[in-house]
């Protein structure tokens, strides 16, 4: 890695590796003016008659045009001829090691509607497709959490210690999991799964594939039918034996969501409604009772 | 199959929500940071800058996006580009081969941002152009584009307005919840 430290802005100075992505690798550095730590992904050209990828001046340009408090911010660009360095707001924690490591403090109530606040006044924004507890960054001293889940921004496309999580179906929509048509409500889905493990610490869902996720979200939320989800017939999922779609025990919401009020319940299977266009969205879970007493 | 999800619950799908009277005003602001400076069109017309380059240039984009059959978006983020290069860069004088570079790298980046196919950068100089580039130059040359623009390269354009004037002139909320994407 001595080439990268000789080769790089002099701003930065190169710390450890923090993550591997898609495109290369991502470091921790440090502004040397303003002694602050920021993250750092090296994005290689590696094809020249392709010129700088598309996905690359894209994926920079979205994040150009993003800025919310909620949102990982991309502080520079630093390019050269083969290579272009974003550099990244830094935040040690994402959600689920915050989860980890403050047993007690991540469960408060209040703080719990906090953070779903501010994911829910992020997530309409954008579609995000795959949010999970390990793309949401948490400040801990602010109490302030942000996404970092924007193609490029996101600062671990396989975290170097490689978690369960990477590939689990565990946060995805059923009209995902079952390749519908999607739209923004598979976000407000995922935002339901993370809300449920806020207050449970423990995932919602664990489905190891699609197929055991989508029998889990049938055993909880109970199977559709052409009444509570028109054209769910036409999804290739059979539909005229319920019975073997289910499995264990049935069981309620708040039965599995054991601690949470009666309003949060009531905003949870809103946004974990199965039926993607019944869902509710990101806007009118702003205004739901259960923000009313934060 | 289409899902029906253009209900009362979904929303539009990407970015931010069309055609509310906030979003039109958020939009007249992104649309100014992305114009040229100001004295542009000043130095255009006083010959500070020279006008049959910047028309050189565009017939040669002409020729390219209809050789591939581009989108009407891809010339206009094309001479957006462009024109925001030169009024804050000055390309060497009496070189007309940078113009013709400038020219090049300005397309390939609008495609980029735009097309779904992208030919190889070398492969868009059709039409006989004075001087042909090699894929390195090209790039080269889109790395001080992207640079001089500071990557803001997702350029709020007139296409951007459509749909909230029609909405106006229709008199409905909703035209439509935009497309849906499928994986």
């Amino acid at each position: 890695m001595d080439y990268l430290i000789d080769t790089m802005d002099n701003k930065y100075e190169q710390l450890e590796t923090i993550g591997r992505g898609n495109f290369g690798e991502v470091y921790k550095c440090r502004d040397r003016e303003k002694n602050t730590f920021a993250s750092m992904k090296r994005i290689l050209f590696r094809y020249q008659d392709d010129g700088v990828p598309g996905s690359v001046i894209r994926g920079v340009a979205l994040l150009k045009e993003l800025d919310h408090p909620n949102i990982i911010s991309l502080l520079d660009v630093l390019d050269d001829e083969k290579w272009v360095d974003l550099v990244f707001e830094y935040l040690e924690m994402d959600l689920w090691r915050f989860m980890g490591t403050y047993p007690r403090i991540g469960k408060d109530p209040n703080l719990t509607k906090s953070f779903l606040y501010q994911i829910l006044s992020d997530s309409y924004r954008i579609l995000h497709r795959n949010l999970k507890p390990r793309n949401i960054m948490v400040d801990v001293d602010k109490k302030i959490v942000k996404i970092a889940d924007y193609g490029l921004a996101r600062p671990v496309d396989a975290p170097v210690a490689f978690t369960y999580q990477v590939l689990s179906p565990g946060y995805k929509a059923p009209e995902l999991l079952i390749d519908a048509k999607y739209s923004t409500p598979v976000d407000i889905w995922s935002v339901g799964c993370i809300f449920a493990e806020m207050v449970t610490h423990h995932p919602l869902f664990n489905g190891q594939c699609e197929h055991t996720a989508i029998m889990e979200m049938f055993s909880l939320l109970g199977v559709p039918n052409v009444e509570t989800w028109p054209g769910v017939t036409s999804l290739g999922i059979n539909l005229s034996n319920p019975e073997a779609l289910v499995s264990g025990v049935r069981r309620s919401l708040s039965d599995v969501v054991k601690g949470l009020e009666p309003t949060g319940i009531d905003l949870l299977a809103q946004m974990l409604c199965l039926n993607p266009c019944r869902r509710i969205t990101a806007r009118d879970a702003l205004i739901h009772a259960y923000f009313r007493n934060a | 199959q289409n899902l029906g999800f253009v209900s009362d619950r979904s929303e539009p799908l990407i970015g931010l929500p069309l055609l509310s009277e906030e979003s039109f005003y958020l939009m007249i602001e992104r649309e100014r940071q992305h114009l040229p400076r100001d004295d542009y069109l000043k130095s255009l017309r006083s010959g500070g800058l020279d006008l049959g380059v910047r028309r050189e240039a565009l017939d040669w984009i002409w020729k390219a996006h209809a050789h591939y059959n581009f989108g009407p978006l891809s010339v206009w983020l094309s001479m957006n580009y462009l024109d925001r290069f030169l009024s804050v860069y000055e390309l060497p004088s009496g070189k007309t081969w940078t113009v013709q570079l400038l020219a090049v790298a300005c397309l390939s980046l609008a495609t980029k941002m735009e097309e779904t196919t992208v030919p190889l950068t070398t492969d868009l100089q059709v039409g006989e152009p004075k001087f042909v580039f090699e894929g390195k130059t090209i790039q080269r040359m889109e790395v001080l584009v992207l640079s001089t623009l500071k990557w803001k390269m997702q350029a709020c354009t007139p296409f951007s307005f459509i749909d909230y004037f029609l909405g106006k002139i229709n008199d409905v909320h909703q035209l439509s919840s935009g497309p849906l994407i499928s994986r």
